[in-house]
């Protein structure tokens, strides 16, 4: 069964079409990216997925539609504006999140995310204290904490360190062996490298091109010529891969 | 409540308690908060004549009415544009995104709503030496007197987000709100006119046939001000109708949201992050952009050196506010032309002039140069100094001057001034706009690197007492002496308004370096 299950979403904001019959599902140990130029309609799926916005179709969590308390459950959300309780220590965003989620305590886990993105000598300080990178980190621990077994990030490696980007990389890969779902969300075309299973790029709030990353497959265009084909002068061009 | 939620609001509120021991400039500024606001109690209490004559009690409920009012519908209103929201950016990335029903959500939103509306109205606190002496209002009056502003406050919010939820999908219903909501409006405003036309001399007499007629029975506002006003004079039944009416109102909003099939989250997403978005930028000491602008067919096509800034702020208001005027300086421009018509026969030119000249505090701001100062091109401009501020403050004069004769004139000619009265009333408006500018530059100066916006706006205060005496000692002094022209308001105008213009220039001159060293404002 899909982990991420989307089926013909369509989201309009009064004229405007963000998004227009997408389609898409991400499978249990599969990493999957929503590539695309800024404006693609990138974050407003991801936020559709999310269950911040309204719209036509179909997305369910594990089965479950994704508004419902199960499928949140289920989820774990980078967003793209690090955004935390400025009150509130990093400990305490965790212990939130543990408690809100209904997760067990596992204090060696905690402890493990932390020092992984340097967090733990700051597990006492406020988020408010903290600076844009650590803010991001923290964010990113917060999403991961209950053990989700779908990941969304949207835009993850703005404002992050070189040593942070080089974790989260890593990380990818780890939620990918655990079996998790990961949806990344990201316009930098770099970042990505060759941990992805499928690569969606969007155009003008369209998926214009799906390439699946197979050791028996070969292509003409490498992705990032892929991407300037479609995203190009004009952004009309459609991919040969769709 | 869900539990997690319950530990998030306790213990933001307990974190909130222990940062201010966490830092000490933040101790610092409580002590000094809390002993401003025990000063302004001490001082009020001192002042207590031992035959009071105080004034009626009716007076300051129509005056909580009108106050009251106004809040509620200002902030209702927004509920046709961009919305309303009981949350913050953080909710919706943990909270909308977690396993949490949405009753709960909203439930925490409310509790953390009615928490914020009870801070933004502390500055009421300030105002117990005036109120005690003029009213006899002790500390629970005040208290009650801040509770009512503050649930005005709550019930606007929850008012604007239940519009915008119920509305913001529908152009028809929409449309049927925003009748509803005028109608409602007309009533009031038709109701108010027939008092102030029945009661055309007497303060008095309007204030208490507002108080006692049929606005009592006003959603919110009306029902908030009868209760305060049963407070104030120890009659029950006011106190207990007038909350049970808000409190009936709340629930019924409440029940509407939560029962409903309508998905809120989306609603208050975009007022919450742009709400977000321009309080992040005042962290970084930048403007937020306005969300709507209009590029017209005007362009850059004046100005050389110094002078394009003008020319280029000029063109920004004009691209973001075609009303030239803030808004709120409209507002601003009506409450004190009311004000002087109230009190054209008790309090005449001086108190309808003081009054107007106490709205301009908070609009005489700094505008663009803000703006300006966190952006590298005004330093690196090949011009002196003082030649770049003054052009960047420059924008600020055509609107000083359209203020003045918009809010002055009126005034003046309500109050009975002569043409020439008139006239110099205006320049010496005017010319306390300029002093309000030059204040904000001096502090722009001096402390441009103070986070805290309430200490900045205390010092900001002090800057505006000491810059102002020269200006009233003049003034105190021709008149006291004799030495009169014209009359005695158009000499006490004029010489207000050279001295105060004078003080400003110099003041902006002596800032002058303020664009010779980025660091000074970058922060």
């Amino acid at each position: 069964m899909n982990m991420l299950d989307i089926q013909h979403v369509t989201k309009r904001y009064g004229k405007v079409t963000a998004n227009r019959d997408i389609s898409f599902a991400v499978e249990p140990g599969q990493i999957a990216i929503l590539m695309g130029p800024n404006g693609a309609g990138k974050s407003t799926i991801i936020k559709c997925i999310a269950g911040l916005l309204r719209f036509d179709g179909q997305i369910t969590i594990g089965g479950y539609p994704n508004k419902s308390t199960d499928a949140k459950r289920l989820l774990g959300y980078v967003p793209e504006m690090p955004a935390l309780y400025e009150a509130l220590t990093v400990s305490e965003h965790l212990e939130f999140v543990r408690r809100a989620w209904g997760t067990p305590d596992d204090p060696a886990y905690r402890d493990r995310l932390l020092e992984r993105f340097a967090l733990y000598e700051k597990r006492s300080a406020l988020a408010g204290e903290l600076s844009k990178g650590m803010q991001q980190k923290l964010s990113v621990v917060c999403a991961l904490i209950h053990r989700p077994k779908l990941v969304i990030f949207d835009e993850p490696m703005v404002g992050l360190d070189p040593y942070a980007i080089k974790e989260i990389k890593l990380l990818f890969r780890e939620l990918k062996e655990e079996g998790a779902a990961v949806l990344i969300s990201t316009h930098m075309i770099d970042s990505v490298e060759d941990y992805w299973d499928v690569v969606h790029i969007m155009n003008r709030g369209e998926f214009a091109a799906t390439r699946r990353n197979r050791p028996d497959e070969t292509h003409e265009q490498t992705l990032e010529e892929l991407f300037f084909s479609i995203t190009g002068e004009g952004g009309t061009e459609e991919g040969h891969d769709a | 409540m869900n539990g997690a939620l319950t530990y998030l609001l306790w213990t933001r509120l307990k974190n909130g308690v222990l940062r201010f021991f966490r830092k000490p400039s933040r101790l610092i500024l409580a002590v000094v908060f809390l002993a401003l606001i025990g000063f302004t109690v001490f001082a009020g209490n001192a002042d207590t004549p031992e035959f009071p004559d105080y004034r009626d009690l009716r007076e300051l409920c129509a005056i909580a009415f009108v106050f009251y009012t106004f809040v509620f519908l200002t902030i209702s209103y927004n509920g046709f544009s961009k919305g309303a929201t009981l949350f913050a950016m953080p909710d919706v990335n943990f909270l909308f995104a977690g396993p949490f029903s949405r009753q709960s959500v909203l439930f925490y939103g409310l509790i953390q709503q009615l928490g914020s509306s009870l801070l933004v109205g502390v500055f009421l606190l300030f105002q117990y030496t005036m109120l005690h002496t003029t009213y006899g209002i002790g500390y629970s009056g005040l208290i009650w007197l801040l509770a009512g502003y503050s649930l005005s406050v709550f019930c606007g919010q929850l008012t604007a987000m239940v519009i915008y939820t119920k509305t913001a999908l529908s152009a028809r219903r929409r449309r049927t709100a925003r009748i509803v909501f005028f109608a409602v409006l007309a009533v009031a405003a038709a109701a108010v006119f027939s008092v102030l036309a029945a009661n055309r001399d007497a303060l008095l007499g309007t204030a208490v046939a507002l108080a006692s007629g049929v606005l009592k029975f006003f959603p919110v506002s009306g029902w908030l001000s009868a209760a305060v006003g049963g407070m104030l004079s120890g009659s029950a039944a006011p106190i207990l109708s007038g909350l049970a009416a808000a409190a009936v109102y709340v629930a019924l909003l409440v029940l509407w949201i939560a029962r409903s099939d309508d998905d809120y989250y989306e609603d208050v997403y975009g007022i919450t992050e742009q709400n977000f978005r321009t309080r992040e930028a005042a962290k970084s000491g930048r403007q937020a952009a306005p969300s709507k602008m209009r590029r017209g067919s005007a362009t850059l096509d004046r100005g050389r050196g110094a002078s394009v800034l003008f020319y280029k702020h000029c063109l920004e208001n004009r691209r973001a506010n075609p009303l030239v005027l803030e808004p709120s300086s409209y507002i601003f421009i009506a409450a004190s032309v009311g004000f002087a018509f109230l009190m054209r026969t008790e309090g005449g030119i001086v108190a309808g002039f003081a009054f107007a000249v106490y709205m301009r505090i908070f609009g005489a701001m700094l505008g663009r140069l803000q703006r300006e100062l966190v952006l590298p091109y005004i330093y690196l401009i090949p011009e002196p100094p003082f030649r770049k501020l003054f052009w960047a403050l420059a924008e600020a004069l055509p609107k000083f001057a359209l203020n003045a004769v918009l809010m002055y004139v009126p005034v003046a000619l309500i109050c009975g001034l002569s043409p020439a009265e008139t006239a110099a009333c205006a320049l010496a408006g005017f010319a306390f706009d300029c002093l309000f500018l030059a204040s904000y530059v001096l502090i722009e100066r001096l402390f441009s690197s103070m986070t805290s916006k309430v200490l900045s706006m205390l010092v900001f205060f002090a800057a505006i007492l000491v810059l102002g005496i020269p200006g009233a000692a003049v003034a105190f002094l021709l008149c006291g002496s004799g030495l009169i022209l014209i009359s005695v308001p158009f000499t006490a105008f004029l010489s207000l308004a050279a001295a105060n213009l004078a003080v400003a220039a110099v003041t902006v001159f002596a800032c002058r370096n303020m664009l010779a060293y980025a660091e000074l404002n970058l922060q």
